[in-house]
């Protein structure tokens, strides 16, 4: 299978933020003009303000859409229903994972109440599971997490956040976590090093939209010092091999 | 889009403690033709982090014969002889272009020491850098400056503090936004709209960033050719007295 680019971290759905247009025809002109061909979306609502009603809006939504794929938000804070989501969802043919955002929910990703929901997901799926990221606690509360489900894909979003170096250091030894790239911050050297910290097979591509436009995340890996075997590893081979092709 | 000039209003040289930049104007060349940019605007950065006038002489010096660089006088009001002084005698040898570094030196917009400097910058006729700093930055900025009418490069935006600059925009006709790694969608299009793409010009703060993060943003942006070559370079010549 061959595929451009696919993007692990997009949303769907309205953000309390300065975009312009959250609307479902702005997001697959943004995934199409992109030439992104499979885009792993979660839904704001979900992450923002609920749970149930954002991951049904947005399963229902990209029903019709073969590039889109979805994952389910979870939150710790709602143990069962968590599980009941992913239960709902695992078996769609359009699964492709889980999203969880960390600081909207005010906990660690390595509370009882995550560890609750990635034990019970462990036993049915190795899918893998993005991380919102943004700060180095947050990226070593991740790091405990993955070393006790190691049959278990960590997607470390945003690099790790403002501290990503340090978060990429930590990580690099965990071979079931893996990176992505979408940031306000492109500082120069973040991706090659990352490359050389962890391993090309492990760095995946991720833009954030429609928070984000796609073409800066894009522009931080055509502007990085990587050769065309990793740019491909990156934009398409690792999410697939996360996938099973 | 590959005959759209390209000029990059924010770039730098020399020696950084924080690892991030670094390199030569050689190295910073390079990464220009990379990216098929024409022009860099460039600080030094020994002039912004330790000695503003040795500095600024070392700029002028080493960008003197190449006509892809424009010099970026750094000032620092801290020092009688970095502040106002310094504005006028850059000027005299042909600076156009001043940028100050209050997160670097650490004093606020409405320092007394900083009033002298607003006098001979307008005084003068020529721009000043300012960079992005958190909510109410700017807002405390454009409020100590307003009666001083000098053309004002904001750096910026991040998507959290979008509407401060927006708003900044509008209310002050000699302000213009240089984006540097604005990534959120829709940037380049509600701008051109609100103000026009003759206030908006383009910068990179390379070597530091990814130039093709800034770039690919404004490359496939949904305005006009006209708008964008105004955006990639016309705004910053007109500034610089030169043409498109």
């Amino acid at each position: 299978m061959t595929l451009r680019r696919i993007d692990v971290h997009a949303h769907y759905g309205h953000w309390p933020f300065a975009s312009t247009d959250h609307s479902f025809p702005a997001l697959l002109a943004m995934v199409h003009e992109a030439g992104i061909d499979q885009c792993w979306l979660s839904s704001a609502k979900a992450i923002t303000a609920d749970l149930v009603e954002g991951n049904r809006e947005l399963f229902e939504r990209i029903e019709s859409h073969p590039e889109l794929a979805g994952q389910v938000v979870i939150n710790p804070h709602f143990v069962r229903e968590s599980i009941e989501e992913i239960n709902k969802y695992v078996n769609h043919p359009q699964f492709v994972g889980l999203k969880t955002h960390p600081t909207y929910c005010a906990e660690s990703c390595d509370s009882r109440g995550y560890r609750e929901i990635f034990d019970a997901y462990s036993r049915i799926s190795d899918k893998p599971i993005l991380v919102h990221c943004f700060l180095l606690g947050e990226a070593q509360a991740l790091i405990r997490m993955a070393a006790d489900f190691l049959s278990l894909p960590f997607i470390m979003a945003h690099l790790g956040g403002a501290e990503w170096k340090a978060a990429v250091e930590s990580a690099a030894d965990i071979s079931n976590i893996y990176f992505e790239p979408a940031c306000s911050l492109p500082l120069a050297d973040k991706i090659a090093y990352a490359v050389r910290c962890a391993g090309p097979e492990r760095f995946l591509f991720g833009t954030d939209l429609t928070l984000l436009d796609p073409w800066f995340s894009i522009g931080m890996v055509e502007s990085s010092q990587i050769n065309e075997e990793t740019k491909h590893l990156i934009y398409s081979g690792n999410a697939l091999r996360l996938l099973g092709h | 889009m590959e005959h759209l000039r390209i000029v990059d209003g924010c770039a730098m040289y020399g020696p950084d403690p924080s690892g991030r930049s670094g390199g030569t104007l050689e190295d910073l060349q390079r990464i220009m033709d990379r990216h098929c940019v024409e022009i860099a605007c460039v600080h030094f950065q020994q002039a912004a982090r330790m000695d503003p006038r040795r500095g600024n002489d070392e700029v002028l010096e080493q960008i003197r014969d190449n006509p892809r660089f424009r010099p970026v006088a750094a000032l620092d009001p801290r020092h009688i002889e970095s502040g106002a002084s310094e504005v006028d005698r850059c000027a005299k040898a042909g600076v156009r272009l001043f940028r100050l570094f209050p997160e670097l030196h650490g004093y606020p917009w409405g320092s007394m020491a900083l009033m002298e400097v607003w006098e001979t910058l307008a005084r003068s006729n020529v721009a000043l850098i300012v960079p992005q700093g958190g909510a109410g930055f700017l807002s405390e900025f454009l409020a100590a400056t307003r009666d001083y009418p000098f053309a004002k490069l904001l750096i910026g935006c991040q998507y959290w503090i979008y509407t401060e600059y927006l708003a900044g925009l509008r209310r002050y006709p000699e302000t213009f936004l240089m984006a540097v790694a604005a990534n959120y969608a829709g940037f380049y299009e509600t701008l051109v709209e609100e103000v026009g793409a003759h206030r908006l010009c383009f910068g990179t703060n390379a070597p530091m960033y990814y130039v093709g993060a800034s770039l690919m943003v404004l490359q496939h942006a949904q305005i006009s050719e006209q708008d964008r070559a105004q955006i990639l370079g016309g705004t910053l010549l007109r500034l610089l007295g030169e043409n498109l």
